[in-house]
């Protein structure tokens, strides 16, 4: 079962009809029975960190998300503030990420003739090579609309990389995690391929 | 960073319309459909705006809108008669990206900050209505004229967590002619927030020396998009900026 992770935000109707679009069915749902039994999960974006952070609290999902990403070690993707949602912190909140992620979530900084939040189509340029970057051209136009970024990993965690005043993690892999800072869902044909490589990763 | 070139679909009625100054509207075809076509041609981004829904005290109809997003597969934007933060946050979970609040800059700040505290101040578009003969903004599609110019009002907009500011400029509107080139440049010296700006396009020359500008974001098109080169008969038609 595939699942598109609830917590009360984010454009999750946009992220259902991506997947919809390209064949592969997500439903959405905080449901912990639920979420037992996912073999794949999304983090959607579009949200406040700290009202998302809070709704995951409240609806107890903390220890069956660890319980799926760390030990079963599903295959999950975080989108913008989803991919933010699974690092250990973020510049946004006080509060602590999920911490599946060992990274802090730093702002963008904005610099002369560059308006912050970065919201348009940029480019991705892969970094780093493997499943998931597969069918990709070396550069490709996505959309982004964040304040917020990843700004480094390890070289072989960073499969895409934009720069934006600063260079930042466009999207990246680590085990089983994978994130965005661009939204796939509204990135047309490169975003879709970006998908399917995601529902692709065998379980 | 590429500009973003916008079309603009202003309905009425569940229907799309044009108007000119903000006045008359013509009717210009269905809904989905006109999504559809945009979003097919690649749009960068679709704003769709209910330009009577505030005026009639009307939200913008949600079940039209859960039809429309399913052919919308780039970012969209949704605008008119948005008074609640609940649902604002119904608009963004059924498939839209942005929502764009006008009138209720004025009567309910306190909502924008809410819902940048909720979805992100990304999610929150602000749009100012201006009359740039007399430098002032309007809110309710343009019927009330505002003690604000609109660099003090972009300004309050930055304040209360708007993410993004929809620059519409009232006389140039549906004109094809007369682009303010001055008010944007003049906001974008004030605020940090990307800047979309729109009115009197006439051409693609317009919208290829509009992004060469630094300090607009984006770029809204309406009637140029949606007629043939007579202004009356429909042609809608997209094309995107060259690469800068």
């Amino acid at each position: 079962m595939n699942i598109v992770i609830d917590y009360g935000v984010g454009n999750v109707g946009s992220v259902i009809n991506a997947f919809d679009r390209i064949d592969f069915e997500f439903i959405l749902s905080n449901d912990i029975s639920l979420i037992k039994k996912a073999t794949r999960l999304v983090f959607p974006g579009v949200g406040n960190f700290d009202f998302a952070i809070h709704e995951l609290r409240k609806n107890r999902l903390v220890s069956i998300l660890d319980e799926k990403i760390n030990n079963e070690k599903i295959p999950t993707l975080g989108i913008c503030l989803g991919m933010h949602l699974l690092a250990s912190s973020s510049a946004e909140s006080n509060y602590p990420g999920l911490g599946f992620l060992n990274y802090d979530i730093k702002r963008l900084k904005s610099a002369r003739g560059l308006s912050v939040p970065h919201i348009g189509w940029d480019y991705g340029t892969v970094a780093f090579e493997n499943s998931m970057t597969n069918n990709l051209k070396s550069r490709e136009l996505f959309y982004f609309s964040h304040s917020y970024a990843l700004m480094q990993a390890e070289y072989n965690e960073m499969l895409l990389t934009s720069t934006y005043g600063e260079n930042f993690v466009s999207a990246f892999q680590k085990g089983n995690l994978v994130g965005t800072q661009f939204h796939p869902e509204k990135s047309s044909a490169a975003g879709e391929i970006f998908l399917q490589n995601f529902c692709r990763i065998q379980t | 960073m590429k500009p973003r070139v916008i079309p603009i679909i202003t309905i009425s009625e569940g229907r799309v319309v044009k108007t000119i100054n903000f006045r008359d509207p013509k009717y210009v075809g269905d809904v989905i459909n006109t999504v559809k076509i945009f979003s097919d041609l690649g749009a960068d981004e679709i704003i769709i705006l209910d330009i009577t829904a505030t005026l009639g005290k009307k939200v913008f109809d949600l079940r039209l809108l859960e039809k429309l997003v399913r052919f919308c597969s780039v970012p969209l934007g949704v605008g008119g008669g948005i008074s609640q933060s609940a649902y604002a946050q119904k608009i963004i979970s059924i498939g839209c990206e942005k929502i764009v609040i006008n009138s209720n800059t004025f009567s309910n700040p306190e909502m924008l900050t809410e819902l940048s505290s909720i979805l992100g101040t990304q999610a929150i578009v602000g749009g100012i209505d201006y009359i740039k003969s007399i430098n002032r903004v309007t809110s309710h599609g343009g019927k009330i004229i505002r003690d604000a110019t609109p660099v003090n009002h972009g300004k309050f907009l930055e304040k209360i967590g708007v993410g993004e500011i929809f620059l519409n400029n009232i006389e140039a509107d549906g004109t094809r002619k007369g682009f303010d080139f001055e008010t944007p440049r003049l906001l974008s010296n004030t605020v940090e927030v990307p800047i979309i700006a729109c009115g009197g396009i006439g051409s693609q020359n317009d919208i290829t020396e509009i992004c060469k500008l630094k300090s607009l974001s984006a770029v809204g098109v309406g009637s140029f998009f949606m007629f043939h080169e007579d202004n009356t008969n429909v042609a809608i038609h997209y094309e995107n900026n060259p690469e800068l």
